[in-house]
């Protein structure tokens, strides 16, 4: 009883939401058409799930999603390691991040679909982008804190060159590469919905776009919900991963 | 002479908290009075509750049971009359070191005239005044805490707590610092609470010092100490001085004993 | 970046210019990928015509309107959150569940409720960049040292005075870094809410949207060239307040 009050007081805010959202409903103050109620939004939701509208798109967008940010953490993680080690990369690559940095990256975005086409190569590689950045940033700036003790005392132990990248510098760099990977998957997500919204003929953002067309609302709600699912199981994905692979920290 | 009101008087002081739901006693009952004009020692183990005691004097935490009372007065929450220098840095950062000396006159409303009048009278008074328009950040350990120690002095408290206050630093500075805060503590007049884990830095600046044991923090003993003032460190060589601090170093090994495996 | 750095950059970036320009002269790549020298007139053209301005200035009203007010209720609300418990456990549910979401979903829904005006870009672009802000700020407060508080109430602070003279200053580092977070999402905002929904208007988001159905990459290359720019300017801008402001900090950088 105390337990389930607790709960109650602690999401509060979540549950006013919903109780005014449904007074607007009940009340009438907008118009049903552009204001479902919740429980409505959540049948066509289920709808979406039973009738395979999700199951048509979802996967093509996770595919974009992971294709581009696996890309980025295969060539961003060794990149921003060797950063760290090789001033003449340092010297040649920093530049292009510091300046592309706080640039809306985004922008390229048509004129990728120029060279690339509408279809997933454009999307991957715009994801592919974006999830560089705060991958390479975060590796490169965890390994330059890597404590020289650490370093030297893994020499003083005896390992060689190898050992020591291996052993020492990239696990102690492995949390500051999971803050750059934290950072980028959610990212990619919301990449993958935008470039989807921008154009596409597949994936969850062209499913919100079509459904809009509708001008059903309801359907449009529903498709929210479906996307704040799967980007909050991704964000969990994540942690997760994190927790048993950086358990030290 | 019980006819005069102490500067401290704290009656049946007790302190209980919450761990899950545990309830850890970590004062048990103290009742102590400190006389006006006088300089008080709380010795003690690791760990034995002096700081959170401290820190309920201050009105920083709240206390379950007891009271407390300034000249008299009870009081529950932090305050003027009472200044209070902790054990790490609480200078802040993003002001010089004049205007953290300043910053309590400022808060309280005193005029610019006086209150520069004020600074300048500290901070000469514990030879910072050449630092003014430094950075605490730029500052070494011993003179920050001898600028923490003109604010306190500053706005002109009642009593002064003091928790710690050399306890972060090197042992030659740490000597120093003593010697500093007793020529500058014998100029202020003030009456001083000052909790240490060290026996020497104790005996050698109190008047009277209190042994408290460990876990729950109770009163074991209080012994005077009448040492000359003022006084230089080579008290220290003395018999009476060793005396002394052997008896504080049994007390309190008496309690390490038993505290010392959960030592903080 | 220091000096060096900035010379190489500086170098790259003419080494870049040369090789697109040495490869569109041997039409050794595709047409549609333009060249400099043609980007660059047709950019000259627009500033004279004060087209870019007009859509720049509509683009920017829309992006610091955003920013504005992200940053008045992000540091507010997160010094609240951060500062008094009960306020902090009201929120957390609400940036729990809405921060993970790509706000971007909530354009057509925006879209029913306002039409396609400023209103929903506004809102739009406050809702994806307030997150950071306020999640940085909240950081921020409770990292504040506790002495800090203690030695303000210690001289008889009120509430409101440690709030703003002790949480303020101490928690700024962090709202920086948070703020340099919500500002780069303001840009990608203020371009895809211009991108998405309408090709009418005015903004550079627009100009894009225009040109690519014109099929005039040249022209896209101009605006996106200007989004950059406006980009870097104004994270330029925030890192000079900052080092301002964090005069004393050890990382004003």
């Amino acid at each position: 009883m105390k337990k389930g009050w607790k709960f109650l007081i602690e999401y509060q805010s979540l549950i006013w939401i919903v109780v005014a959202w449904e007074l607007v409903v009940f009340l009438q103050i907008m118009p049903e058409r552009l204001f479902p109620s919740l429980s409505k939004v959540l049948v066509v939701a289920f709808e979406l799930i039973t009738t395979g509208m999700l199951l048509e798109n979802l996967p093509i967008t996770l595919f974009r999603v992971f294709a581009g940010f696996a890309l980025a953490a295969v060539v961003g993680v060794p990149l921003g390691l060797l950063m760290s080690r090789s001033k003449l990369l340092n010297d040649l690559v920093q530049p292009i991040f510091s300046l592309g940095f706080p640039i809306p990256r985004v922008a390229l975005y048509p004129i990728l679909v120029f060279i690339l086409g509408l279809g997933s190569a454009s999307k991957i590689t715009m994801i592919f982008l974006e999830c560089l950045f705060p991958i390479v940033l975060n590796t490169y700036y965890g390994s330059t804190r890597v404590g020289k003790l650490y370093l030297w005392a893994a020499q003083n132990m005896g390992a060689n060159r190898s050992q020591v990248f291996w052993r020492v510098l990239l696990p102690a760099t492995m949390p500051s590469i999971f803050t750059g990977l934290k950072i980028a998957l959610p990212m990619a997500f919301i990449i993958a919905i935008l470039t989807e919204m921008i154009g596409a003929t597949a994936g969850m953002g062209y499913l919100l776009t079509y459904m809009s067309a509708s001008l059903m609302q309801e359907k449009v709600l529903a498709c929210v919900v479906l996307i704040t699912l799967v980007g909050y199981l991704l964000n969990l994905l994540i942690q997760k991963i994190q927790r048993k692979y950086v358990f030290w920290q | 002479m019980e006819n005069k009101t102490p500067a401290i008087e704290i009656e049946k002081l007790g302190k209980v908290y919450t761990r899950g739901k545990e309830e850890v006693t970590a004062i048990q009952e103290i009742s102590l009075k400190i006389p006006e004009g006088k300089f008080v020692s709380i010795v003690g183990p690791s760990g034995c509750g002096k700081s959170t005691f401290l820190h309920i004097v201050g009105g920083f935490i709240p206390k379950s049971s007891g009271k407390v009372r300034i000249r008299g007065k009870e009081v529950d929450k932090p305050g003027p009359d009472r200044g209070m220098m902790f054990q790490e840095s609480a200078l802040f950062p993003w002001k010089n070191v004049f205007d953290n000396v300043a910053w309590g006159l400022e808060i309280q409303g005193m005029e610019k005239s006086k209150r520069d009048e004020i600074v300048e009278h500290y901070l000469k008074l514990v030879n910072l005044w050449d630092f003014r328009k430094n950075l605490p950040s730029e500052l070494s350990g011993g003179m920050k805490q001898r600028i923490s120690l003109a604010r306190v002095l500053a706005f002109n408290p009642d009593v002064l707590l003091m928790d710690e206050p050399f306890g972060a630093l090197d042992a030659q500075t740490r000597e120093k610092m003593q010697v500093e805060l007793q020529r500058i503590w014998q100029e202020s007049n003030k009456s001083v609470m000052f909790v240490t884990h060290d026996i020497d830095e104790a005996v050698f600046l109190s008047d009277i010092v209190v042994v408290f044991s460990g876990r729950p923090a109770v009163v074991k003993e209080i012994i005077e100490i009448d040492f000359q003032r003022p006084r230089t460190l080579d008290v220290h060589k003395t018999q009476e001085f060793m005396d002394i601090r052997n008896h504080i170093w049994d007390l309190l090994h008496q309690e390490q004993g038993t505290s010392d495996e959960e030592g903080m | 970046m220091d000096k060096r750095l900035q010379k190489i950059a500086a170098i790259e970036i003419v080494v870049l210019l040369a090789i697109w320009q040495a490869l569109a002269s041997l039409e050794w790549i595709p047409a549609y990928l333009s060249s400099p020298y043609v980007v660059g007139s047709e950019m000259w053209a627009l500033i004279v015509s004060g087209e870019l301005f007009t859509n720049a200035a509509s683009s920017l009203y829309r992006s610091l309107v955003s920013f504005l007010l992200v940053m008045v209720l992000g540091i507010v609300l997160g010094i609240a959150a951060g500062f008094f418990k009960p306020v902090g456990i009201f929120f957390q549910p609400i940036v729990d569940v809405l921060n993970p979401v790509p706000k971007i979903a909530l354009l057509p829904i925006l879209m029913v409720w306002f039409g396609i005006s400023d209103t929903t870009r506004i809102l739009l672009i406050f809702l994806t960049a307030f997150f950071p802000c306020f999640i940085a700020t909240k950081d921020g407060v409770h990292g504040v040292k506790q002495v800090f508080v203690w030695a303000a109430e210690n001289m008889g602070a009120s509430k409101f005075q440690i709030l703003w003279k002790v949480i303020l200053p101490a928690s700024l580092p962090k709202i920086f870094d948070g703020l340099r977070v919500s500002l780069g999402l303001t840009f990608v905002m203020m371009f895809s809410s211009e991108m998405i929904g309408s090709s009418n208007g005015l903004g550079l988001g627009f100009m894009i949207l225009l040109a690519d159905m014109a099929g005039r990459t040249d022209l896209m290359f101009v605006s996106v060239f200007f989004i950059a720019l406006l980009g870097f300017l104004f994270d330029r801008i925030l890192l000079a307040v900052r080092a301002r402001l964090l005069w004393w900090s050890e990382n004003r950088g």
